[in-house]
């Protein structure tokens, strides 16, 4: 479920883009908590059983949700030796259920939100951008055949053969175009088949299915320079109308490729206490595709080690993770410290190594931890 | 012809109270040359104010011919100035702009007299006063005597009843003094005009018929 | 004493007023123009560059495509349009952005949306609109409430989201609204107005190529610079009206400086005597009174800068009005401190100080000591320096009238002469003084009014300027009034010829670009009652850096009528059948065109030769207008739609065709309109755009009647002496005011005498070099005699009440304290 986070009603994200373009480090804050909180527009679907997943429609849109992302995250190698990690995600976001009036062929209810981000590790830089289009007149949208999804010149999309996706987004100063090969790992559903449970309440809950390991090369740009890349892509697909529960703060998110060919995801969910909620979930992915669902009393999160924001929270980047049934005792550390994506929604979302019992490396993703003043749930 | 009852004068500047004369009284008979003789000061140039109709005094009366000047509204004391009073000026007061012909003629003008009738009336005033020729000259371009002479042909021009004469040789040298005097007092005589002169000079009040000095405020006959 | 500090008094308001004219005008045409600009500029936001396809709107799919390259710039599309709002005055530019290309481009936006929901509302309902808080208030609008717009005659609801609150004249005169609603509302679908762009030069580099390879011709990468230079300016004639009265009012302004110094020179010579006297050296002296010019300049200056931003302050709100009425809402939230205007008044206010100080203070240094050069003297030598001004002054309005008429130049040159001119008359004008003074003394006039004509003789070298001050002032009443009058008496006979139809037949609205359905033209054309009817399309045609209506014209022979030609022949309509054309005046001027000429016009397949049958009067264009046979016209622009028809009934009846022609009106929402309903909206717009003229001209009377006020006061001062010896000497209270209002009254009359020559010179000076070199239009020459009586009763007015009060002070006066000193 990682991202449920970004399950805001953007209204609010859209609110701060207008007010800030690229930098939006002022104003407004998204408390993930309070953003979901909302009661979610009751003309929108709700997930509330499992569903038949058919393909390739699903890779698509489903604008009956109020959100829904493709999330591309992944550590990459240059052909000079040098790491990097990387983070696309589009967001689709149905402003009001139902179709829009058809006043104007401008005229949508679907609004994209992407991020895009890269991590130069030997240079400890992150790089972050973000932008908007509404899903109208081509300026933004989704297809599933042949698939594709964009925002402006960002996209995602199968190639001619459709053996590959390819990735391309250019902004300023940094910019990726990427080729994903299947490889062979098999689609996983998260959750009970593909139905994603965040509380007890019926409906708060997501569909979510993830392509955890994508080989991929390519070319990276941060400035004028270009590095040939390649590593493994992670893809997760995920869409709801709403999901966290009133008690729930926020989750730390663990997506990790081990180098034995196993694959972790893991998300805690924390609730205002600080305890862990028991709906915390995640699968083991084994090297031949077989799956095993991870329970919060399989898994022992233990953070090691915190790094200060400069409005003054506080992101656990060092974490010992345990699961003593697959005999697994990790330690998981953010390459760079500060991989913090300040944008409209905040959050730490970065690439880390992996070493302990096994090695490998992957994507950590904290939310529920900004500070800053709460915006009214209006 | 002309009778000063118990004029008095007062000015107050902020809070003091300066007393100019008190009960003045005294009576100046028709064709009659009056010196009024006082120190500087004493009050000399307010009487005459006061004797125009220029000033207002705080009581008494001024009777001109039987007239109470004080009991006439402000335009009826004007006309009354200009058709029966001559001014003859210690600073001779001649209208800078006007020339020295036109100077003369200017009161019979205000009475309404013909054009023609006030210039000759002026040209010949001027041959009297012996400033003949001078006639198209400006003021300014003429001699302080000749400036007076001026002055006395200006007051003479509309044969008034009255003339009322300032220190008039008071910005003049002594001989040129004794001149004026004697052409102002020669005319009035011949005219039958009745002068008041007001002078600090014993000098020049001889020429007088009778003379009356003020001083503190009060008469005494010589 | 007292006399000493009134003088300085005098001469500190004298120059404070100049200054203050000077600024406050200058001020409100700049504020009105920043308006102006300002709303232009918040459309353009931080774009450097505009993308567009001249003269139409811009596919979407331009847009799309070039956002959807990697190397896209920032870019965002905008849709726009004029609106009327239902029961309101004025047009309001209805823009529509999308909120999420606007970052970095325009801030009008960016405090727009503090309210969570608010992106979600804006984008999903439908006729959405965000105000200005000025707007909101001045529609009488809250948040909730609906307004109904009206857009080439259909009608549009737009509810208010929200309004902006922000002091920022950001977003003020703006309905701003989302793409999609605008687009909606202006019938734009698929359609962009513009997309604009930030460059830096590999951008360009990159979109030209871009658009070389991959789009059609028809679409332009156009610079800010280049679009600055496009139709979002004060119309030509609105800028040269403003323009005018800032050059009137330094004129004014001058000469009020010139009188406040000259004056307090003059009165001190006596002064300077003395001075010399106790053995003050020449040089001494001429340093001591420039010091002090310098330091009264100083003060009054200030003065008159704080007087003029006040002043300046309403004069721009009524500007600012007629600017609205004229063009669109235009809001002055604050009053524009212009530097430019600011230093432009105060080095007036000193450098004109010190020139007026310089003559007089090099008379005076040259004073012999002692020798108090007379009153009297004084004056006759400056009546000796009369004739000698008179003549540089006819030099110099020689010289004008050689550089408004005859030297080849631009507006410039033309306002240099003008300038020159009225200098010159001032110059003149104690001459002229002199001149009606003989006669007036040789008139049999009664003793106390020839004192008073002789005394405005006898003080010419103060009241001179005075005089010369309020003649300027006039003079140029008259000849902006001439002017004015001219141009609305040639403007009313062009179009009451042009509009020689019984009936017009228009798409809705008039606008640019709007047309008739081509299934009204041909419904029109088989009605049994229209005898005949001409067909006109139009199109602006880039020519020679001018924005030239192109009109391709079927016309019938009373339309043919309508066309005053001034260079023509017998064959003139044989030729433009045959493909010759019509050019306007103003075009014919600027490319020196005449009949015969040939002229190259670009149309989408190369240029085209045309030769020119005529040139005809027009006032509709200082761009110009060509005029083509529609045959020829569908040749090279087959697309063109039709805009306009002229209905006439010929023999039939005038009444079944307008009810025909209604009813047909009313199936397709196009206008139907008679000529007298066109020429009477034509004849109201131009006189609100001479409105603010008006305004102006009773703004620098005011102040020439305060320098005439100001003169007489210094004159009753200095005169207080005499005065009293004349009431000594007889003259009623009455009459020492009849005195001095008769003097001023003669000030005035005189003043009127010299304007109306100079005002008529200025007029044709007007007609014939600014207006021809600015627009490239002749007009005829017409005085109205009203306006000249007018004249000459404003005068009288000006000096009449300037005199009330120095007459009512100086006979109040006491004589008794004067006389009683020296």
């Amino acid at each position: 479920m990682r991202h449920a986070l970004l399950l805001l009603t953007l209204l609010l994200a859209l609110l701060l883009s207008a007010c800030d373009g690229d930098t939006p480090q002022s104003t407004t804050t998204l408390r993930v908590d309070q953003a979901m909180g909302g009661k979610p527009d009751a003309g929108f679907a709700r997930a509330l059983e499992p569903r038949a997943f058919k393909f390739p429609q699903d890779h698509g849109a489903h604008p009956e949700f109020a959100t829904e992302w493709w999330y591309l995250t992944g550590n990459l190698i240059s052909d000079t030796g040098q790491r990097f990690g990387y983070q696309l995600t589009l967001f689709r976001v149905g402003l009001r259920p139902g179709q829009a009036q058809q006043d104007s062929a401008w005229r949508t209810h679907q609004v994209y939100m992407g991020h895009l981000a890269i991590s130069d590790i030997a240079a400890a830089r992150h790089y972050s951008a973000e932008r908007f289009a509404r899903a109208a007149a081509g300026l933004a949208g989704a297809r599933s055949d042949p698939f594709e999804v964009w925002l402006g010149p960002w996209s995602i999309h199968t190639d001619n053969e459709r053996s590959t996706l390819a990735v391309a987004a250019q902004q300023n100063d940094i910019g990726l175009s990427l080729q994903l090969q299947p490889g062979n790992k098999p689609l996983v559903l998260q959750g009970e088949r593909g139905l994603s449970r965040k509380s007890a309440t019926p409906g708060n809950a997501s569909y979510y299915y993830s392509l955890t390991r994508l080989p991929t090369r390519g070319e990276l740009r941060i400035g004028d320079k270009r590095y040939t890349v390649e590593g493994n892509s992670w893809l997760d697909r995920e869409w709801s109308s709403s999901a966290l529960d009133k008690d729930q703060a926020g989750w730390d998110w663990f997506a990790l490729q081990l180098d034995d060919g196993r694959d972790v995801m893991f998300y805690q969910l924390r609730n205002k206490q600080g305890g862990v909620h028991e709906f915390s979930r995640g699968k083991l992915v084994e090297k031949d595709g077989r799956v095993h669902t991870l329970l919060p009393n399989q898994v022992t999160l233990t953070p090691r080690r915190y790094w200060q924001a400069k409005d003054g929270e506080r992101y656990p980047i060092k974490w010992r993770m345990q699961v003593a049934d697959h005999q697994l005792d990790l330690e998981v550390e953010a390459l760079i410290d500060d991989q913090l994506m300040d944008h409209t929604v905040r959050y730490w979302e970065g690439a880390v190594d992996v070493s302990g019992s096994h090695s490998g490396k992957g994507y950590l993703e904290l939310s529920g931890y900004d500070s800053r003043e709460q915006l009214t749930d209006e | 012809m002309l009778r000063v009852e118990n004029l008095a004068r007062q000015y107050s500047t902020g809070s003091a109270r300066q007393v100019v004369f008190d009960k003045l009284t005294f009576n100046v008979e028709q064709g009659e040359t009056v010196a009024l003789l006082g120190a500087s000061g004493s009050g000399k140039t307010t009487l005459l104010n006061l004797i125009s109709g220029i000033d207002t005094p705080d009581s008494g009366k001024v009777l001109l011919d039987g007239v109470n000047v004080h009991a006439l509204v402000e335009p009826e004391r004007t006309l009354l100035r200009r058709q029966h009073i001559g001014f003859v000026f210690q600073f001779f007061n001649l209208i800078p702009t006007l020339k020295v012909g036109e100077n003369v003629a200017l009161p019979l003008e205000l009475l309404g007299e013909d054009d023609s009738d006030a210039e000759q009336r002026a040209a010949a005033l001027l041959d009297d006063v012996g400033l003949g020729g001078l006639s198209s000259r400006y003021p300014e371009t003429l001699s302080g005597g000749e400036q007076q002479r001026a002055a006395i042909a200006r007051a003479l021009a509309h044969r008034p009843a009255l003339l009322l004469a300032d220190e008039p040789t008071g910005n003049l040298d002594e001989d040129t003094g004794d001149r004026i005097i004697e052409l102002l007092t020669g005319l009035a005589r011949q005219q039958g005009t009745t002068m008041l002169l007001v002078t600090h000079s014993n000098r020049v009040a001889q020429a007088a018929d009778r003379v009356l000095r003020l001083s503190h405020g009060h008469l005494a006959a010589d | 004493m007292l006399r000493h500090r009134w003088q300085g008094l005098l001469a500190v308001s004298g120059i404070a007023l100049g200054v203050a004219v000077v600024l406050a005008v200058d001020l409100a045409n700049s504020g009105a123009r920043a308006a102006f600009e300002l709303s232009a500029q918040q459309l353009q936001g931080k774009a450097t560059h505009r993308l567009v396809v001249p003269g139409v709107s811009l596919p979407d799919e331009v847009y799309v495509n070039l956002v959807r390259q990697p190397a896209a710039p920032p870019m965002a599309p905008v849709v726009n349009g004029w609106v009327e709002i239902e029961g309101t005055s004025g047009r309001y530019q209805l823009v529509g952005f999308d909120l999420f290309a606007e970052p970095p481009f325009r801030s009008q936006l960016s405090g727009v949306a503090n309210r969570a929901g608010f992106t979600a509302d804006w984008l999903t309902q439908p006729g959405a609109l965000v105000l200005g808080a000025t707007t909101a208030r001045a529609l009488g609008v809250v948040e909730g409430d609906s307004l109904n717009i009206v857009y080439r005659g259909k009608q549009a609801k737009l509810s208010v989201l929200h309004i902006e609150p922000s002091q920022s004249s950001a977003a003020d005169d703006l309905l701003l609204v989302d793409i999609a609603t605008a687009k909606s509302v202006l019938a734009m679908q698929g359609q962009l107005s513009y997309v604009d762009l930030i460059l830096d030069a590999a951008g360009e580099q990159w979109l030209t190529q871009h658009l070389t390879q991959h789009l059609t011709s028809a679409v332009q990468l156009q610079s800010v610079a280049d679009q600055a230079q496009g139709v979002t300016r004060l119309s030509a004639a609105f800028e040269l009206n403003l323009t005018a009265m800032s050059l009137l009012a330094l004129l004014v302004g001058m000469f009020l400086i010139f009188n406040a110094m000259t004056f307090s020179m003059v009165q001190r010579r006596n002064l300077f005597g003395r001075l010399r006297a106790i053995g003050v050296t020449p040089r001494e002296l001429f340093k001591l009174v420039l010091l002090e010019a310098l330091i009264v300049a100083v003060i009054g200056t200030a003065i008159g800068l704080l007087l003029g931003v006040w002043l300046g302050q309403g004069l721009t709100r009524l500007v600012a009005a007629t600017v609205s009425e004229l063009y669109y809402n235009v809001s002055v939230t604050a009053l524009q401190l212009d530097w430019k205007s600011l230093t432009t008044a105060a080095v007036l206010g000193i450098v004109a100080t010190l020139l007026a100080t310089m003559v007089p203070a090099w008379h005076a240094a040259r004073t012999p000591p002692l020798t108090t050069l007379s009153r009297a003297a004084l004056e006759q030598s400056a009546r000796r320096g009369v004739p000698l001004w008179a003549l540089f002054g006819l030099l110099l309005l020689l010289a004008g009238l050689l550089l408004a008429l005859v030297v080849p130049g631009g507006v410039i040159l033309s306002f240099a002469g003008l300038f020159l001119l009225v200098l010159g008359a001032a110059m003149m004008t104690p001459l002229m003084i002199r001149a009606v003074h003989r006669l007036l003394t040789r008139a049999a006039l009664p003793g106390i009014w020839r004192m008073g004509v002789r005394d405005l003789d006898r003080h010419l070298s103060r009241l001179g300027i005075a005089v010369a001050a309020l003649m300027v002032a006039l003079s140029a009443s008259v000849g902006v009034g001439v002017m004015v009058e001219s141009m609305r008496g040639s403007v009313n006979n062009w179009l009451s010829d042009l509009l020689s139809a019984d009936l017009y037949v228009a798409a809705e609205g008039f606008d640019e670009g709007a047309h008739l359905p081509a299934v009204v033209v041909t419904e029109v054309a088989g009605l049994g009652t229209v005898a005949t009817l001409s067909r006109y399309r139009d199109r602006i045609l880039p020519l020679a850096d001018r924005r030239v209506e192109l009109i391709g014209a079927s016309l019938a022979t009373e339309s043919r009528n309508g066309y005053a030609l001034l260079s023509s022949s017998s064959s003139t309509w044989q030729e433009f059948d045959a493909g010759s054309v019509l050019v306007s005046e103003p075009l014919a001027y600027h490319l020196g065109l005449k009949s015969g000429s040939r002229l190259e016009l670009p149309t989408p397949h190369g240029p085209l030769q045309v030769r020119v049958a005529a040139v005809f009067r027009d006032y509709a264009s200082e761009h110009g207008r060509i005029i083509l046979d529609e045959a020829v016209y569908l040749q090279h622009w087959p697309e063109q739609p039709v805009k306009t028809l002229a209905l006439f009934a010929g023999n039939g009846d005038i009444e079944s065709m307008r009810r025909e022609v209604s009813e047909l009106a009313a199936r397709h929402s196009v206008v139907m309109t008679p000529a007298a309903a066109i020429l009477e909206e034509s004849m109201a717009v131009f006189d609100r755009t001479f409105r603010v003229t008006d305004v102006l001209r009773v703004v620098s009377l005011i102040v020439a009647f305060i320098g005439v006020l100001s003169a007489l006061m210094a004159l009753q001062l200095e005169r207080g002496k005499e005065y009293a010896v004349l009431r000594a000497l007889g003259l009623t209270r009455g009459q020492i005011a009849g005195l001095i209002s008769g003097e001023s009254l003669l000030m005035g009359f005189l003043a009127a005498c010299v304007a109306m020559p100079t005002g008529i010179l200025m007029a044709w000076v007007l007609i014939e070099s600014v207006q021809r070199r600015a627009f490239g239009w002749t007009m005829p020459f017409s005085v109205d005699g009203a306006l000249l009586l007018q004249t000459l009763l404003v005068g009288l007015l000006a000096a009449g009440l300037a005199a009330i009060y120095p007459a009512w002070h100086s006979a109040q006066r006491d004589p008794a304290p004067q006389l009683r000193e020296d």
